[in-house]
């Protein structure tokens, strides 16, 4: 069972996501991969055009061309921890205010979720093909010249599935289960 | 020589797309024993659609790898010397295709590379075997490899030889810390002994086994099968989102080190652990897939909807626990790489037109999704925590239309 979640998030939306939580996301995801982000870090201004309460998915798609159009063959997410450092940006902007990667943000993220309302979403690693086929329309958003796997884009999706793992309350599933198989550790070597 | 470029390219290509069978009937089984509604079953059933959505189309499975490992196999005396050649023209081959598309840094240039190229020279390797030649490539995922050195941490004193327990509480150790890194539940591979260099290579060389099958070492046999069972009471769970399994296989090997020096070389993979095997003729075309694939048909995969319908829905079976050795020789009945039977595609249902209900908001709450958490006071504070922050949150209607802004949002998105 999960939640349906329909873009661009909204302050009451952000508020009902608490980690652990899965969710069907509807709506455009803006997904960018790491020369997005080196453009980010380099002091780019970021893009127009991005609404309010989006989700920036960490990836660089697999595209074909079909015809004048273009189509995602594969959405697979990348780590999210190389990505940490343009968060604080994106989320000052509050265009984007939600991460999709895989891995998390360490727990220094979980501060600006709080202050500036923001969470991380966790895609399932290693699915990019299963996760294109939520994928309706694709569209590229001009930024910093980059083109193709490595430009910015606009995806529409439709029930696309990720699990909340850093909510804006502050807690993250991550830091759960590591206490949690800690403590299993701890019991296993006696 | 282009005849074994040409073979080296297809196994490539096909470890690229096409997920052993060994590693396949690991992960069914690990599906049908995970707990209904977690987070971690979602994770499983999602990677076994992607398996098979792979298989039909011939997309690459999971990220684009660091690295690409070819052992060959041979008897003594073969002339191992176009291999690595060929090995370096088919992976600039793969990366052509778009199947190893990996951005990479020319060094000693720093310069970037683009478009399709590899950027990335093949590690090739060589086994004594036979008869005949095997080769088996490997596509190595990003964060796979770590050494620990035991004489380098808390524990026994460098006068001590490490036993068994003291280098299980070390892996278990390692396998907590990266927990959620490394995509699992994928294989753990050992090699054990007093250099990092070699006991890297032992791990890998262990990856080559069946998913499943037990070392026919002693003590290493009972040993990998009693840390599996450990590692799955870490609750870790696939891909770090609790439950279990959080391994596939234990695979260790290890040799003879001095007291002072001892080394565990691991790699945990992910659970899109990408290999394949094949034998070659004196030629170098490829005589016949070894892998392990379970398959009956003889046919290549094909996108049509005529194969889709020919995957039976039989369970896949369980992974042997007989013993075998590293570089085993794998069942060689002559199929081509076919198509599997598989088992009954998940429950989960690709996507369909968005549900158009009129209570459609941006949160709609349908039921809490059942967070897969440790069985034991975890669980009670996490369901504390979480209505900890149920409380502190502001309660809104739910009943919030979000249809309108949807398609204002729809509007201002750049083209």
């Amino acid at each position: 069972m999960s939640y349906d979640l329909t873009l661009p998030l909204t302050q009451d939306a952000l508020v009902e996501l608490s980690y652990g939580t899965r969710v069907s996301i509807t709506g455009t995801l803006i997904v960018g991969g790491p020369e997005v982000q080196r453009e980010i870090v380099a002091g780019k201004e970021l893009p127009e055009g991005i609404p309010e309460g989006s989700i920036l998915v960490h990836c660089r798609p697999l595209l074909v061309r079909k015809g004048r159009k273009w189509a995602v063959r594969s959405l697979e997410p990348d780590r999210s921890a190389p990505y940490e450092s343009a968060v604080s940006a994106w989320l000052a902007r509050r265009s984007i205010r939600a991460f999709l990667g895989y891995g998390g943000f360490s727990t220094e993220a979980l501060e600006w979720f709080h202050r500036l309302s923001g969470c991380y979403l966790e895609a399932f690693a290693g699915t990019g093909p299963v996760l294109a086929e939520y994928v309706t329309s694709v569209n590229e958003i001009p930024f910093a010249g980059l083109k193709g796997p490595d430009a910015l884009w606009a995806m529409e999706v439709e029930e696309f599935p990720a699990v909340v793992t850093m909510d804006m309350q502050g807690n993250s599933l991550y830091e759960m289960l590591r206490s949690g198989s800690t403590r299993n550790l701890t019991a296993l070597l006696g | 020589m282009a005849d074994l470029e040409k073979s080296l390219l297809e196994l490539v290509e096909r470890a690229a797309w096409d997920l052993p069978g060994d590693v396949e009937r690991a992960l069914r089984s690990a599906l049908r024993s995970s707990e209904e509604g977690t987070n971690g079953r979602a994770a499983l059933d999602l990677a076994l659609r992607s398996v098979d959505r792979c298989r039909e189309e011939r997309i690459p499975l999971g990220a684009a790898p660091v690295a690409l490992i070819f052992t060959v196999e041979a008897p003594a005396g073969t002339d191992l010397t176009p291999f690595r050649a060929a090995a370096e023209v088919a992976a600039q081959g793969a990366a052509e295709s778009g199947l190893l598309d990996t951005p990479a840094t020319d060094l000693p240039s720093e310069k970037p590379r683009r478009g399709k190229s590899l950027g990335l020279l093949p590690d090739v390797r060589f086994l004594e075997g036979g008869p005949g030649v095997r080769v088996h490539v490997r596509l190595v995922s990003p964060g796979e490899a770590e050494c620990v050195r035991i004489d380098t941490l808390p524990g026994p004193t460098m006068t001590d030889t490490p036993s068994l327990d003291t280098i299980r509480a070390l892996v278990l150790t390692k396998v907590e810390e990266l927990q959620g890194q490394t995509a699992g539940p994928g294989v753990l591979a050992l090699g054990i002994g007093g250099e990092p260099g070699s006991c890297l290579a032992a791990a890998e060389a262990e990856l080559l086994r069946t998913v499943g099958h037990r070392s026919p070492r002693r003590p290493f046999g009972q040993w990998e099968v009693s840390l599996l069972e450990d590692a799955t009471q870490l609750n870790i769970g696939p891909l770090g989102l609790g439950g279990s399994p959080t391994l596939l296989a234990v695979h260790a090997a290890g040799f003879s080190a001095p007291r002072d020096q001892w080394t565990i070389g691991m790699i945990v993979t992910g659970w899109n652990f990408r290999r394949h095997t094949v034998q070659l003729d004196a030629a170098g075309r490829i005589k016949e897939w070894d892998t392990v694939t379970g398959s009956t048909e003889s046919s290549a995969p094909s996108k049509s909807s005529a194969a889709k319908k020919a995957k039976s829905s039989e369970p896949a079976e369980e992974p042997s626990t007989e013993p075998a050795s590293a570089t085993e020789k794998k069942s060689t009945a002559k199929k081509s790489p076919g198509k599997k039977s598989t088992e009954k595609k998940s429950t989960e249902k690709k996507p369909t037109a968005a549900k158009k209900t009129s209570t459609k908001t941006s949160a709609t709450k349908k039921a809490p999704a059942k967070n897969s958490a440790t069985k034991k006071s975890a669980s009670k504070k996490s369901a504390s925590k979480k209505s900890a922050s149920k409380k502190s949150a502001t309660k809104k209607s739910a009943t919030k239309k979000s249809t309108s802004k949807k398609s204002t949002s729809k509007k201002s998105t750049a083209k």
